[in-house]
C-alpha cells in the first residue's frame, strides 16, 4: 500500500466513523430529547459533517463557494470543542468565569477564522493568522481538557457502567484534542506529512472511545456490570429473608444509592412515614417523603429518582448524569425497587400475623385471668354455704341457737352475693358476645333516674331537667344508673347528686360523691372486669367487680359511653352519655 | 386482731387464721370447731398483723388465704411466716388453682382449695398428727 493509499484509507474511516457517530447522535437526541443529547447530536453531526464535505470537495477545486464552504468547515472545527464543552455542562455544575472564558476564547477564534486568510498548507501566514492559530489551539486545549478531567472526576463516585461510560467520553475528548492541536501545528511545519498521520490517526482512534462512552453496546455494559450484579443478586436473597421495613430498608437502600450514583435515599411507606433513611439528613429525606419539592440549588445534589412501588416509594437523590448514562441503571433500580416492594409486602404480613398473634394472646392470657378471677369469687360463696352446712350437720347438738342464726344469715347473705355474681357474670358474658338484647326507645331521663333512686334508704340530690330525652333500652338505663348510685353510696361520701344535661348530640348523666375519689393508678383499670380499688375492708368485697364493666358495655351496646373524672373540689364523678332525642 | 396467747401458748396445736373475709373465718372456725384439741389462738386479715401474730403465739399450723388485705399475698407471706414460726405448718387454703405454686413453694407445707371445704379438718388433723 503506497502512503497515498494509506491516507485514503485513513480518510475513509474516518468519514466511517465520525459519520456514524453523527447518525449515532442524531438517532440518541431522538430517542432522549434532553438538553445533553441536543448537544451531542450537535457536536458529532457538525463533525460528521466537516468530515464529509472535506471528503466530497477536490483538494484542487477552486472559487467563491468552496472557499466559503472551507470557512464553514473550519468555523465549524472551531465551534466543536465549544459543542462538547455545553455538552458537558448540560450535566456538570458550570464554573460561571469558564463559561464565559469558553464563550469569549470560542466567540473571538469564529470570529478570526471568518476574517483572516488562511494560507495554504505549509506557507507562512499573516499576523491576524498566527493569532487566530493561538486563539484555536487555546481553545482546543482548554475546551477538551476542562470536559475530559471533569467527566473523569465525576465519574470517579457512579456505579461502574456509567463510570466507564464517562472515563471513555474523557479520553475520546483528550484524543481528538490532541488531533486538533497536532493537526494546527502541523499547519506551521514546513513537512506535515507524518504527523498529518499521526492527526488522523489519534482522531480515529476518539471515535470507538466516544462511540463507547455514549452508546455501548450491551455485551460491553454487561461485562462492566458483572459486580454490580452480583451484589444485586446477593441483595435480592437477603430482602426476601428480611422481616422488617426497616430491615429492607438497610439492605435496599445502599444498592439503589450507589446504582445511579446518588448522595442518598429512602424508603416511605404508602402513607408518607419513613422506613429508613441512607446518608441524608432527616429535614431532608422528611421534606422528600412528604413530596416536598427540591430546594432550588439541586445541580449539585441531582434529581430524585422517584420509584413508586406499591408499599410506598424508593426515592434516590440520584446525580446529575443519571439520566444520561445511567438510563438502564434507573431501570434496575426499579427491578430492586419490585424486589423491595415484595419483600415489604412479606414483612407486613408478617407484622399483621405477629400483632394478630399478639392480640390473641393477651385475649387469652385476659380470659384466663377472667376465668381465675371468676372461679375464685363463685368458689368464696360456695364454701362458706357448704361450710355452714357441714358444721351445722355434724355439730347440730353442740352448736348455741345464736351462732346456728348467725351462720344462717350469713349463709343467706352469701347466697344473695352467689345470685348477684352469677347475674352479672352472665350479663358481661352477652356484652362480651354482643349478644346482649336490646330494645331502644324514646325515654325521657327524669323519670328513669326517679326509678333508680326507689327504695335507695339515703339521700340522693337530683339536678336532672325535665324534657330531656334519650333513644336508649330503659333498663340498661336503670341498671347502670342504680349500680353508679349504689357504688356512690357504698365507696363514696355524701352528698351524693344526679345531674343531667344535654350536650351536643347526647344526653350526659353524672352522679357525683365526696369520698377520697379514685386513685390515678387505678383510673386506667376503673372499667375492666374484677377491677377492685384497694378500698380496704369488706367493702370492697360487697360488690361483684363487675358493675362499672357492665355499665361501659351497656352503655356502648346504646351507642353512648360511659367514663370517670374527679368531682371537683373532691370526690368522684361517674358518666355516662346517651344517643340524644331533640324535643 | 383477736388473740388469744396465754396460758395457750405451748400447747402445740395452735392455729392463725389468715383471711380477710369475716365469713370465710366464721365458717373455718366453726368447721374446726369439731375437734376439741384444736384450738384457734388468733386471726389476722393482712400479711403483717399475721407475721406480728405468728411471732407472738408460736403457731403449730398457719391457715393461709392467698387472696388477703394489704399488698402482700399469701403465696408471698409463707416464707416470711415460716421465718417467725419455724415450727408452724402453713396450709395455703384458697379459692384459686394455686396447686403447682402451693408446691413449688418451699414453706408451704399442704394445699386445699376452698370449695373442698369438706376436707379442711381431716386436712388440718393430719397436719398436726392429731389423727
Amino acid at each position: 500500500m503506497t502512503a497515498d493509499q494509506f491516507h485514503a484509507t485513513l480518510q475513509a474511516l474516518q468519514v466511517a466513523v465520525f459519520g456514524g457517530l453523527g447518525v449515532v447522535a442524531f438517532f440518541q437526541w431522538r430517542r432522549r430529547r434532553g438538553e445533553a443529547a441536543a448537544w451531542l447530536a450537535v457536536t458529532f453531526g457538525s463533525l460528521a459533517l466537516v468530515v464529509v464535505i472535506g471528503e466530497v470537495i477536490p483538494e484542487d477545486a477552486t472559487g467563491t463557494l468552496i472557499e466559503v464552504i472551507e470557512k464553514l468547515t473550519i468555523v465549524l472545527i472551531v465551534l466543536f470543542p465549544y459543542f462538547l464543552y455545553r455538552f458537558a455542562i448540560s450535566f456538570i455544575r458550570r464554573r460561571r468565569w469558564f463559561y464565559y472564558l469558553a464563550t469569549g476564547l470560542t466567540a473571538a477564534a469564529v470570529a478570526a477564522t471568518l476574517i483572516v486568510d488562511i494560507p495554504e498548507s505549509g506557507a507562512s501566514g499573516s499576523v491576524g493568522f498566527t493569532i487566530l492559530l493561538y486563539l484555536v489551539l487555546a481553545e482546543w486545549i482548554l475546551l477538551p481538557g476542562r470536559v475530559s478531567i471533569r467527566l473523569w472526576r465525576a465519574g470517579r463516585r457512579q456505579a461502574t457502567v456509567t463510570r466507564r461510560r464517562m472515563q471513555t467520553l474523557s479520553i475520546g475528548a483528550v484524543a481528538i484534542a490532541a488531533a486538533l492541536v497536532l493537526a494546527a501545528v502541523s499547519s506551521l511545519a514546513e513537512e506535515p506529512g507524518a504527523t498529518e498521520i499521526l492527526v488522523q490517526l489519534l482522531a480515529l482512534a476518539s471515535g470507538p472511545f466516544f462511540l463507547l462512552g455514549f452508546a455501548p453496546p450491551s455485551i460491553v455494559r454487561s461485562s462492566w456490570r458483572i459486580r454490580e450484579q452480583a451484589e444485586l443478586r446477593e441483595a435480592e436473597i437477603r430482602l426476601l429473608s428480611a422481616d422488617t421495613p426497616t430491615d429492607i430498608a438497610a439492605i435496599v437502600l445502599p444498592h439503589a444509592t450507589h446504582l445511579v450514583g446518588g448522595r442518598g435515599s429512602l424508603l416511605v411507606d404508602g402513607d408518607g412515614n419513613l422506613l429508613g433513611v441512607h446518608l441524608l439528613d432527616e429535614d431532608e429525606a422528611l421534606a422528600s417523603a412528604r413530596g416536598d419539592p427540591p430546594a432550588e440549588d439541586t445541580l449539585d445534589s441531582g434529581d430524585s429518582v422517584d420509584v413508586p412501588i406499591r408499599s410506598g416509594r424508593l426515592i434516590v437523590k440520584a446525580s446529575r448524569y443519571t439520566p444520561f448514562f445511567g438510563e438502564e441503571e434507573i431501570d434496575i433500580l426499579k427491578a430492586l425497587a419490585a424486589v423491595a416492594d415484595l419483600a415489604l409486602t412479606r414483612a407486613r404480613s408478617f407484622e399483621r400475623e405477629r400483632a394478630i398473634s399478639n392480640e390473641l394472646r393477651k385475649a387469652n392470657q385476659a380470659m384466663k385471668e377472667f376465668v381465675a378471677i371468676a372461679s375464685h369469687d363463685l368458689r368464696t360463696p360456695v364454701t362458706v354455704i357448704k361450710g355452714f352446712c357441714i358444721a351445722l350437720q355434724q355439730q347440730w347438738a353442740s352448736v348455741p341457737e345464736r351462732d346456728k342464726l348467725e351462720f344462717l344469715s350469713m349463709m343467706d347473705r352469701q347466697a344473695d352475693h352467689l345470685s348477684r355474681l352469677v347475674d352479672d357474670l352472665l350479663t358481661v358474658s352477652r356484652i362480651d358476645a354482643h349478644v346482649v338484647e336490646i330494645r331502644k326507645e324514646p325515654m325521657e331521663i327524669a323519670p328513669a333516674v326517679a326509678r333508680a333512686l326507689e327504695g335507695l334508704d339515703a339521700e340522693v340530690a337530683v339536678d336532672v331537667p325535665s324534657g330531656l330525652e334519650a333513644h336508649a333500652d330503659p333498663h340498661h338505663v336503670h341498671r347502670m344508673l342504680r349500680n353508679y348510685v349504689e357504688n356512690a353510696l357504698n365507696y363514696g361520701r355524701p352528698p351524693v347528686k344526679i345531674e343531667a344535661k344535654p350536650r351536643d348530640g347526647w344526653i350526659e348523666v353524672m352522679v357525683r360523691d365526696h369520698g377520697e375519689g379514685i386513685d390515678t393508678q387505678f383510673k386506667a383499670r376503673l372499667f375492666e372486669k374484677f377491677a377492685r380499688a384497694q378500698t380496704g375492708g369488706a367493702e370492697a368485697k360487697q360488690g361483684t367487680g363487675l358493675g362499672l364493666s357492665i355499665v361501659r358495655g351497656l352503655a356502648q351496646a346504646n351507642g353512648g359511653e360511659a367514663w370517670y373524672e374527679p368531682n371537683v373540689p373532691k370526690g368522684s364523678c361517674f358518666g355516662i352519655r346517651l344517643p340524644r332525642i331533640e324535643s | 386482731m383477736d388473740t388469744k396467747a396465754g396460758s395457750m401458748l405451748e400447747t402445740k396445736n395452735v392455729m392463725v387464721i389468715v383471711e380477710d373475709e369475716l365469713d370465710m373465718r366464721t365458717v373455718i372456725k366453726a368447721m374446726l370447731s369439731a375437734d376439741p384439741r384444736i384450738r384457734i389462738v388468733g386471726e389476722a386479715s393482712t400479711a403483717s398483723e399475721a407475721i406480728e401474730l405468728a411471732r407472738t403465739v408460736d403457731p403449730g399450723l398457719i391457715i393461709l388465704d392467698h387472696s388477703i388485705e394489704g399488698d402482700i399475698t399469701g403465696l408471698e407471706a409463707a416464707p416470711m411466716l415460716k421465718e417467725v414460726a419455724p415450727n408452724a405448718k402453713i396450709l395455703l387454703f384458697t379459692a384459686y388453682d394455686m396447686r403447682t405454686a402451693a408446691q413449688e413453694e418451699p414453706a408451704i407445707d399442704a394445699y386445699l382449695r376452698k370449695d373442698s371445704i369438706a376436707n379442711l379438718l381431716p386436712t388440718v388433723q393430719s397436719l398436726l398428727d392429731l389423727n
